[in-house]
Formats: C-alpha cells, structure tokens, sequence
C-alpha cells in the first residue's frame, strides 16, 4: 500500500525524467526541421578540419595522460609526490577550457604560428587531464591480486604494466578515451580565441574550419544562417553521439567479458 | 639467498628504463600544465603593476569596459549570478531525474536509461546555446521584452547542459547508500518519501554536495552559451536576472576581439580570479569526498 505522498513523489520525478528527455528530443526534431541546404564544400572542410584537430590533440594527449596516470599508479614513486601529481592533474580537469586558448592564442599565435597548431596544442593540453584521471580510474578498477600474482611470478613492474595492467584497463582507458575525444570535437570557446586572435592579423584564410566554429558564425549572425546552423548542429551532434554509442558499447562489452 | 638479491637487482634494472621514460613524460606534462598556470599568473600579476591600471577604477568601478580598467564586480556578478542561477534549475531536477533513475525504475529502464543519460552529458555546449537562441529565447522575448538574450536564459541554457551529468552523480550517491540502512528504515515502517527525506539523502548528501561543486566549475566557467546567449551587454554591474550581463569568460573574448595587450592583462587578471575560485571548489569537493570515505 503506497502513500499518497510516495504516489506524488514517482509522479513527479517520473515527469522530470520525462521532461529532460523530451526537451532534447525537441531539440533534434526541431533543428531536423529547420535543417536546410548547406554548401557542402564548407560542412567538409569544417568536419575534416574537426577531424584533424582531434586527432593531433589525441597525439598529445594520450601518451602524456597515460603515462601519467601509470606513473602515479604503478611506478613507486615518494607517496607525496604522487598525492601532489594526482591533485594537479584532476584539478586541472576542471579548469574552464578557455583559459588554455586565451594562453595558446597569447604564446604561439603572436609569434605568427599556424592556427591549426595552435588550436590543436591547446586541445591536447586540455584533454591530457580527462585521459589522466580516465586512466587512472581504469588502472585502479584492475584488482590488486593481479599485481601480487604477476610480481610473485618474477615479473617487473614495466612487465607487469605492459602485459597484465594496461591489456586489463584497456576498455576503460579505451571507453575514457572516446569520451575525451566526443569533448574535443565539440570544444567551441578554444577555437573561438584562436579565431579572433587570428582573424584581426591575417584574415579568415589562416583560421582553422572546424564543424562547432562554424556553428557559432551561424548562430551570431542573422537568422537567415539558422538552416545551416541547424544542419550543422544536426553533423555535430551525431559525431558526439557516435563516439558515445562507441563508449558504451566498449564498456558493455567489458561487462560481459567479466 | 644471493640468489635472490641478483634477481632482485636485475628486476630493478630491467625496469629502470621505462620508468624514467615514463616519469619524463609525466614531468612532462606537469611542466605543460604547469607553465599555463604560470603564463596566466604572469599576465594578470603584469596588469596589477602596469602604469595603464588604475587600481581603485578595477575594483570600484562599476561599469563594464574590457578596454578601460572597469572589470571586477559586472563580470564577477554576471559570473556567480549565471552560475547559481543555473544550478537553482539543474540541482533539483537532477535530484528527481537520480531518485527516479536509482528508486523508482526498473532494472531494466535502468540499464539503458542510465548510459542514455551520460551520454546526453557530452552533448558540447554551443548546442544548448542553439536550443535557447532558437527556442526559449523568443519565448522569453515575448513574455518580458529584452529578456530573450539575458542571465536567466543563458543559466536555463547551462542548466540542460549540466543536468544529466549532475543527474548521473547524484544517482551514483543515492545508490552508494549501505543497503542495509534503506532496508532496515523500510521494515521501521516509513514510506518511500520518508526513507528518501530521512535516510538516503542525508546519507548521501556528503557526495551529492561534492558532485554539485564539481558541476559548478563547469557552469562557472562556460563561455559559448554565455557569449551566444547574453552577449549584448549592458554596461554596469546588473543584478537583474533578466538583463544580459557580462561573465569573467565572455570578459576574455571581447578582450581578445580588441586585441590590445592591456585589455588582455585585464582578462587574465580575471581568468587568474575564477581559476582560483575553482581549484577552491575542487578543494573544497575533494575534502568533503575524503572525510566521506574515512
């Protein structure tokens, strides 16, 4: 026998459930009718130059994060040092992205760098901390009796790593990792900076096409540009939401296997 | 016995090699992240000592100017006004979105919903910028005019944003409760709204806290939805929610679009502010996550 209250309490919580998802599903079905008529060439050249700056951010990012996160797991070092590496690096996940722009833009964009380059080392810095505390996480899910038994065997610490530790965290690195990649794609105020630091300089010719760049022109200018912004919000969103299926289907996999 | 010793001795050397590669990279990375850090308390220390800078203008003036030295209190307000405005929405329809997903669901809604709902937390925010230009903006317009483009719909904006992955901790922190304790209040007798009030969310109210100073560092330091939603600025501190109003990140893109090195100082000084204001929350979250597990 329920209560009345507990009968409210479902009701409403089942309605702001509801509420949530419909609100973004109205989203997609707006934006899927507003959709219009693009020029293709540019959608291309936005999605290949996302594409790109994802990839060279990945290049910096993954080895420095899981090298990282191996260090502070596995190799010994002082026990203070490793608390003082690990604070750092998972409060550095939480600075605002922005700031990585503004410093990138102000170092390499003054001394007339590329602005792919620029923006590309301002993604990877920022996504070196989520793929750190995703590795760690990942890392210290694998349970201590693998250790002992690999290290009762005579193995080292760099054979216990290589063989035992990442092929048993690799899903969750894995499932990390494609996270990252899904905030990357969609990271917009990095790209902002080095759009307006560059454009006052050289023009638009030197500025990176990337899919959530142009998407922000779209939306600032006039409402003519809204059936391009809404196609382009469409591209973007099923990227993200591409590498997020990828995720959970790694790590349902990863369920099954134990 | 020497035996052993050699073969601990070679283990050790075989291992030395990839340790150092692996502590290189590690420094490495210290030193990336750390020269950031460092480059933004250089340029904000350079705007506290320039001759340009007049420091009772910076922190008496009301006026919003990224060219002149009027900054603190419009974008520190406009910052902290979106900020907590957007987390009054996201907390409690986070708080019913977890109860529904770890009480009242089925195990097997449970199991997709609960993937569908991180996976909406990686939507990128220009998208909710999108939404609430295209849909709540006008809306709004029509009910209060000039309110379309303001602190409230922007903080309407990031609250979506930062809902499902408020929802997903708060969740997480209603389902660490002991079994044991949700059973034991049940067979005292108290109805499923009692348990909650009384039990799980006190219990659980240690993370829920934390998860929420997390959350807000993300909402603290959002531009896009700021920049797309309440760019046209009014011009003095405005403590009216539904006027626009500048934020510390905004501050730093229309310091960029100037261009000039003083007003860039003038944005690093305040980046340096929110920076510090959000390792302080991430302190604050981590020691309450820590006093939790002792």
């Amino acid at each position: 026998m329920r209560s009345k209250r507990d009968r409210v309490l479902s009701a409403v919580s089942t309605v702001a459930t509801v509420g949530m998802f419909g609100l973004l599903a109205l989203l997609v079905v707006g934006a899927a009718a507003r959709a219009g008529g693009v020029a293709w060439a540019r959608l291309w050249a936005a999605a290949a130059g996302t594409t790109l700056l994802c990839a060279a951010g990945l290049v910096l990012a993954l080895p420095l994060g899981i090298a990282a996160a191996a260090t502070t797991t596995v190799f010994g070092l002082r026990r203070r040092r490793r608390h003082h590496i690990d604070r750092f690096l998972s409060a550095m996940a939480s600075l605002p992205s922005i700031v990585y722009g503004l410093v990138v833009a102000q170092v390499l964009l003054v001394t007339g760098s590329s602005g792919y380059l620029a923006a590309a080392l301002a993604l990877g810095a920022m996504a070196a901390p989520f793929v750190y505390v995703a590795t760690r996480e990942a890392l210290e899910a694998v349970s201590p009796r693998l250790r002992e038994a690999a290290l009762a065997l005579g193995a080292d610490r760099w054979q216990y790593l290589r063989q035992v530790l990442l092929p048993a965290a690799l899903p969750g690195i894995l499932t990390g990792t494609v996270l990252t990649v899904a905030r990357v794609a969609g990271e917009t105020a990095i790209l902002l900076i080095v759009a307006f630091t560059i454009a006052p300089q050289t023009g638009d010719a030197g500025v990176p096409a990337a899919l959530p760049l142009d998407l922000f022109a779209f939306l600032s200018q006039s409402s003519s540009w809204k059936s391009s912004a809404a196609t382009y919000l469409l591209v973007l969103l099923a990227i993200v939401l591409a590498l997020n299926a990828v995720a959970i289907y790694i790590r349902a996999g990863q369920r099954r296997g134990r | 016995m020497d035996e052993t010793a050699s073969s601990v001795a070679r283990a050790r050397s075989t291992d030395d090699r990839p340790r150092l590669v692996l502590s290189a990279l590690t420094f490495a990375l210290v030193v990336l992240l750390g020269s950031v850090l460092a480059y933004v308390g250089f340029r904000a220390a350079r705007f506290f000592v320039s001759d340009q800078t007049s420091l009772s203008a910076f922190f008496g003036s009301q006026t919003w100017n990224p060219l002149a030295d009027g900054g603190l209190w419009p974008t520190t307000v406009g910052t902290a006004m979106v900020a907590v405005l957007s987390l009054a929405m996201a907390l409690p329809l986070s708080l019913l979105v977890a109860i529904y997903l770890s009480e009242l669901a089925k195990p097997t809604t449970r199991r997709w919903l609960k993937p569908t709902i991180e996976t909406l937390a990686a939507i990128p925010s220009v998208v909710f910028g999108f939404m609430v230009i295209s849909y709540f903006g006008p809306a709004l317009e029509a009910l209060v005019p000039g309110a379309g483009r303001s602190s409230l719909t922007a903080a309407l904006a990031i609250a979506l944003m930062i809902t499902p992955t408020l929802a997903s901790l708060c969740d997480d922190a209603l389902r660490s409760v002991p079994r044991e304790v949700r059973e034991a209040a049940f067979a005292l007798g108290a109805d499923h709204t009692s348990v909650l009030k009384r039990v799980l969310l006190p219990c659980a109210r240690p993370t829920i806290v934390a998860s929420t100073l997390l959350v807000l560092s993300r909402a603290l330091g959002e531009t896009v939805i700021v920049l797309l939603v309440a760019r046209f600025v009014v011009d003095g501190v405005s403590w009216n929610p539904l006027e626009a109003t500048p934020t510390i990140t905004s501050n730093a893109v229309a310091a960029t679009q100037t261009g000039t090195p003083h007003a860039l100082d003038g944005a690093f000084a305040l980046m340096a502010l929110l920076a510090i204001g959000v390792w302080l929350l991430h302190l604050l979250a981590y020691r309450r996550l820590r006093g939790l597990r002792l």
